[in-house]
């Protein structure tokens, strides 16, 4: 490895790094603003300036040697370079504390500083600005600019989440260069030139308003300075006042980590964490923006039970006592205990200890895949952004995991960001380019819709609604016969994965909807790697537990018979037949409207506990500083349970529901890594029936926002926009929708607005096919049809 | 309506000046090729652009913004750009600027009722030697402006109409020299120029 | 010890008692107070009108006894209370826990909090002593009980002391008296707008 000199330390750094970084890994720090972890190095802020020279080589391959003192003669640079695009050789010397150096960097900060508009406190960045920071470090204290600064535009909406506020703006085109680098979708670029530049969109004028992507919200978390701004977290707080808690994102499967950041027990900002083997530092907007929910007026902070039908406060002395009256009778071992899967490994074990204490087969999570997830050869996330080929079939993966689409993103480019030194991921990698060549022909999209990867994809196909196994029956008998008739992105994508050495199968929502179990096997004897996407949180989880139905016990949604039922979660309706229903959650909604008790669900902001993501890596759950008010967790409402029931339960706390889980995983479930674990032993994991619920006609798009965002957030349902209907020609003609029309329509319960989206290809059959199914977040409905088309 | 639906052979032949895989180089040509034609480039215009050349329409607006010859604004058919740096500055651009707002009762980024003028301030256009000057739209300069002259030249322009220009009656290089004590401006072939006011 | 010594002594007590004494018999006289003595704060306005606070939580940030609670919001055009884009909807200073330092006062960017010389705030709750934007905003004479018995009394606020006030305090208090109500300007940014010159109502 190249020896290289940084100031007065001597390091050994590998080939291709980055001056900046070498220096960084000396122990040096020079200014910087447009580097990135994860972005291209492009020197545009001129901040890392440093002196560097390097000895030169005679044809010969001998040293040129400076004849004074008999060494390799040094030649430097004239004046200062920037270091970020400075690659390292042999022998380089690099000062960044010398005269001119220092001179440069604090000059530098005088220009960058000249138009800046220094209103630091009113800015929501001050505090936590690298600009302030490195102004204070390298910069000379003083302005010697008397004239004008440049004034502009300082509340820009470039979509309802971000600001940009025009004089703030430093122009180090970090912001740029992360659309097009990483979720590969062009959103900003540089407009005017000079002084007057800004940064502005063309594309942002969709259906749904002024919208930059699922993505969009990361540019806000990159800026060095406080130009663009999530309009969420507007003025809600300065960045000292705030209770910063690290913890992993449970709105969908892909662990992301998560700054949650609360101030006066509300949360008032998401920002996304880093892990650099699961998100690296990326999240979605889901994920940053869906949080409002949590402190809406619509939370349910106090327990309810219902009295003369009316359903009113209580405090939890009262729900316990109405519980154990309407319990009195009941035989304990019928009642039915379920919960959604987007629990802790914690409140799982608790909930499987609490259907065994009661001696009940009837318990289940949900939603739920047929299969065991943990039953196929899973790669990690690092491996999937390392495979040659990837195959992703029935995902809209943009939607359903934010996470692992920026993966298949990275491996597009080919180039993993994982050098790693004394100071962390390289700020500088100089295999990150802009505008690298993709491997398009290394990624296959099929998807019963069109999807948005599919523009990213060499190869793609829209295969019918339901197809699945046929597509991998045929995958497989092209694979090993290239002469099988088929399609050819079919017969592309099997020679893809003849080829392949590392190959990953990613299963989404539509192939694992009715048929997980039968969908895997098949998919399994393609010989790679396979990601099942779980149909909630901690889908990949729970399957450990034995949180299935016994034999003839009732799945979640086939309650039959059932006469009491405790249903932690967003439950669609109060199941037919039933007698006393307690739910737990977090809104007023669906069957909770309908339950004898109401008790209130602590979010997943709001408890300790442990989480498995797609990959099967354990990640912890943190408490945030929220104010639930009286709700508690689930732990919690089942000790209530079981105080009403006279049971006994082992587990009363997250303390006592980790010491059981260490045994069954061997690890130490008070000290999970921020980045997360796989467990030394695994236990086989549970998989029953599918879960089904009543007939639908219309399928909903996956989405990455859920329904309690967009009944907890005015802002959230504004400027998303309405959710997509997909109606075959024959469907709409059927119901007497027109392509573009608003239908109030009901999901799972539920009355929601959407736009109704005809198709005539053949492509999109008839929908009652998909009939009766309801996994993670693409949906049957039941329409409404009596309502539809007012407005 | 389509700008370059029937210029298909005009796309090509600018696209197969770049390799296949890099349409984007194209962006330069194609914006030239409506400014030229209407004077300036809608949004209209750059989404069609953007759907030729593979991009985005943030990126061929980035492109048009940066460059100070493609007007995002409409324009004349004479767009008259003055010069307003130092030297044309020294010899009275400012009042040329202003007396061409008060003829033509327009001000910058705006076009007479008749379509035929508009007026743009812009930095040095390289010929201090017979400033104040103006460059009419890419036709040609006029130099050396004083009122009467301004005057004649917008008549002459008015009559015109077509956009066209007359030829430029202050033929460059142009000399200083002393002349009885007096500095005056010769042209190269050893006339006195039409003189500074 | 002897004789002359107690007569020393005597002599100078006898002798005070026929001077003046030093202290005032407060509440019936009032107190006369240094022009710096630091007593309750004052939430200045432009000459505009507009607030000068532009909720930015220096104030609390630098505050050693964590008296003050701020929260922010983005003023409007329909909602304009402060110059630039920010105001404080929430401005409250718990009076039981200040120690009058000051601190607040140095680190506010804009002068918007200084600290007045009221000092009689004595109070029967604990929530009474925690003062709003109301209670503090340039123009409110008198404590909370001072106003309270005020307006139970329909007479103006008693105050038991007399002061010179520092130069900052009574600039303030002058451009409040001043000040013009009709439209403002936002300073750098020309447009004119009404300011809100009523309280907003604390939402809590």
């Amino acid at each position: 490895m190249p020896k290289v000199i940084v100031n007065d330390r001597e390091i050994e750094v590998a080939n291709g790094t980055s001056a900046l970084d070498a220096l960084f890994h000396a122990g040096f720090d020079v200014p910087y603003f447009c580097s990135n972890e994860y972005l291209s190095p492009v020197g545009a802020c001129r901040m890392c300036l440093v002196e560097a020279g390097s000895p030169r080589k005679n044809p010969d391959g001998s040293w040129m040697m400076d004849d004074a003192t008999g060494q390799p003669k040094l030649f430097f640079f004239p004046g200062t370079v920037a270091s970020c695009t400075l690659a390292i050789s042999e022998g380089m010397v690099i000062k960044t504390t010398s005269a001119p150096a220092v001179k440069a960097q604090a000059g530098m900060m005088e220009f960058t500083l000249i138009n800046h508009p220094l209103d630091c406190p009113t800015c929501d960045k001050g505090g936590a600005c690298e600009l302030q920071d490195r102004a204070y470090e390298y910069g000379y204290g003083e302005a010697r600019f008397e004239f004008t600064r440049r004034h502009a535009d300082k509340h820009h909406a470039l979509s309802d989440f971000i600001v940009l506020d025009k004089e703030r703006c430093i122009h180090c085109k970090r912001c740029v260069r992360y659309f097009e680098e990483i979720p590969g979708e062009e959103k900003l670029d540089f407009i005017e030139r000079g002084g007057h530049t800004y940064i502005d969109s063309m594309e942002s004028e969709d259906l749904a308003g002024r919208n930059l992507g699922n993505f969009s919200g990361n540019i806000g978390d990159i800026c060095p300075v406080g130009a663009l701004l999530d309009n969420v977290a507007r003025f809600r707080g300065r960045n000292w006042e705030y209770d910063c808690t690290q913890t992993t994102a449970m709105n969908n499967a892909d662990g992301a980590s998560i700054w949650v950041d609360a101030r006066t027990g509300r949360i008032e900002r998401i920002r996304a964490g880093s892990n650099s083997s699961v998100n690296e530092i990326w999240i979605n907007d889901a994920t940053r923006y869906g949080h409002e929910w949590v402190d809406a007026d619509s939370r349910l902070k106090t327990p309810l039970v219902r009295k003369n039908g009316k359903l009113e406060p209580a405090s939890w002395d009262e729900a316990v006592a109405a519980i154990k009256a309407g319990l009195i009778s009941t035989d304990k071992t019928k009642l039915g205990v379920y919960s959604s899967a987007d629990i802790t490994l914690e409140e799982g074990v608790a909930l499987e200890k609490f259907a065994a204490a009661l001696g009940t087969i009837n318990v289940d999570h949900f939603p739920r895949l047929n299969a065991a997830l943990s039953s196929v050869n899973r790669p990690t996330l690092d491996e999937l952004a390392r495979a040659d080929a990837v195959i992703v079939i029935g995902a809209d993966l943009y939607e359903e995991s934010g996470t692992t689409y920026l993966r298949i993103e990275e491996m597009l480019k080919g180039v993993v960001s994982d050098l790693k030194y004394n100071h962390g991921t390289a700020l500088a990698d100089l295999r990150l380019k802009e505008r690298m060549d993709r491997k398009r022909n290394k990624l296959a999209v099929f998807a019963p819709i069109r999807v948005k990867q599919m523009e990213h994809a060499g190869i793609s196909e829209v295969y019918a609604i339901g197809g699945e196994l046929e597509l991998l029956k045929q995958l497989l008998a092209s694979k090993s016969n290239s002469n099988f008739e088929t399609t050819p992105a079919i017969s592309s994508a099997a020679k893809l994965l003849a080829g392949a050495k590392n190959a990953v199968i990613v299963l989404g929502s539509f192939a694992l909807a009715s048929d997980a179990a039968s969908v895997l096997a098949a998919a399994a004897k393609l010989g790679a790697k396979i990601l099942p996407i779980p149909a909630a949180a901690n889908g990949a989880g729970l399957e450990f537990l034995n949180l299935t139905p016994g034999q003839n016990g009732r799945t979640y949604g086939q309650f039959e018979g059932l006469k009491t039922a405790f249903i932690s979660g967003y439950a669609a309706d109060r199941p037919k037949d039933l007698e006393f229903l307690v739910v737990h959650t977090t809104q007023l909604v669906g069957a909770a409207l309908k339950a004898d008790v109401v008790l209130p669900q602590a979010s997943n902001y709001e408890k300790r506990g442990t989480t498995v993501n797609l990959e099967g890596r354990f990640l912890p759950v943190q408490q945030a500083a929220v104010n639930g008010g009286e709700s508690m967790d689930l732990i919690g409402a089942i000790s209530a349970l079981a105080d009403a029931l006279d049971v006994k339960l082992e587990i009363r706390g997250t303390r006592s529901a980790g010491r059981e889980l260490n045994t069954r995983f061997g690890l130490d479930f008070e000290n999970i890594p921020l980045e997360g674990v796989f467990p030394s032993k695994k236990p086989t994991a549970k998989a029953a029936a599918t879960l089904r619920f009543g007939g639908g006609d219309v399928l909903l798009t996956p989405r990455m926002w859920q329904e309690k965002m967009l009944i907890g957030s005015a802002r959230v349902r504004e400027s998303i926009g309405l959710d997509n209907l997909m109606l075959s020609s024959t469907d709409a003609s059927k119901f007497g929708v027109k392509d573009g029309e608003k239908l109030e329509v009901n999901v799972n319960g539920q009355d929601r607005t959407v736009i109704a989206r005809v198709f005539n290809t053949a492509s999109v059959p008839s929908l009652p096919a998909l009939e009766g199914d309801v996994v993670g977040s693409s949906a049957v409905l039941k329409v409404a049809m009596a309502a539809s088309g007012d407005d | 309506m389509s700008f370059f639906a029937n210029k298909q052979n005009l796309v090509s032949d600018i696209l197969r000046r770049y390799p296949t895989d890099r349409k984007r180089s194209a962006v330069m040509p194609l914006l030239r090729e409506v400014q030229n034609a209407e004077g300036y480039v809608s949004d209209e215009r750059i989404a069609e652009i953007a759907g030729i050349i593979e991009s985005t329409a943030t990126e061929v607006m980035s492109v048009m913004s940066f460059y100070s010859t493609y007007s995002s604004i409409p324009t004349g058919k004479y767009h008259l750009q003055v010069c307003m740096t130092l030297s044309c500055a020294l010899a009275g651009s400012d009042q040329l600027w202003d007396y061409l707002q008060d003829k033509l009762e327009i001000s910058q980024g705006e076009v007479t009722s008749d379509g035929l003028f508009s007026l743009q301030r812009v930095e040095c256009l390289g010929s201090c030697g017979t400033a104040p000057l103006m460059q009419i739209s890419d036709a040609g300069y006029a130099e050396c402006l004083t009122k009467k002259r301004t005057d004649a030249l917008l008549e002459e322009l008015k009559r015109r109409g077509d956009g066209s220009i007359p030829a430029n009656d202050t033929p460059t290089p142009v000399f200083v020299k002393h002349i009885d004590g007096r500095v005056v401006q010769v042209t190269s072939d050893g006339q006195i120029a039409g003189g500074n006011a | 010890m002897g004789v002359l010594e107690i007569a020393k002594g005597m002599g100078v007590t006898l002798g005070k008692l026929f001077t003046k004494p030093v202290t005032v018999s407060y509440p019936e006289t009032p107190a006369r107070l240094q022009p710096r003595y630091r007593g309750r704060h004052i939430l200045t306005r432009h000459a505009n009108g507009l607030e000068k606070c532009i909720g930015c939580s220096l104030c609390a940030a630098a505050c050693p006894a964590y008296a003050i609670y701020v929260e922010a919001a983005e003023n409007t055009p329909t909602n304009t209370l402060s110059a630039g884009e920010r105001h404080a909807s929430v401005y409250e200073i718990n009076m039981l826990r200040c120690i009058f330092c000051g601190m607040c006062e140095e680190a506010c960017p804009t002068g918007a909090v200084i600290l007045g010389n009221e000092f009689e705030m004595a109070d029967y709750k604990t929530r009474d002593m925690v003062y709003g934007k109301e209670d503090m905003i340039v123009g409110v004479e008198g404590s909370k009980p001072q106003r309270r018995e005020a307006a139970k009394n329909t007479k103006p606020v008693k105050r038991g002391f007399v002061v010179t006030p520092r130069r900052e305090v009574e600039e303030a208090i002058n451009a409040n008296k001043n000040r013009s109500s009709s439209v403002a300007t936002i300073p750098g940014s020309g447009v004119g707008v009404k300011p809100n010159l009523e309280l907003n109502e604390v939402k809590r």
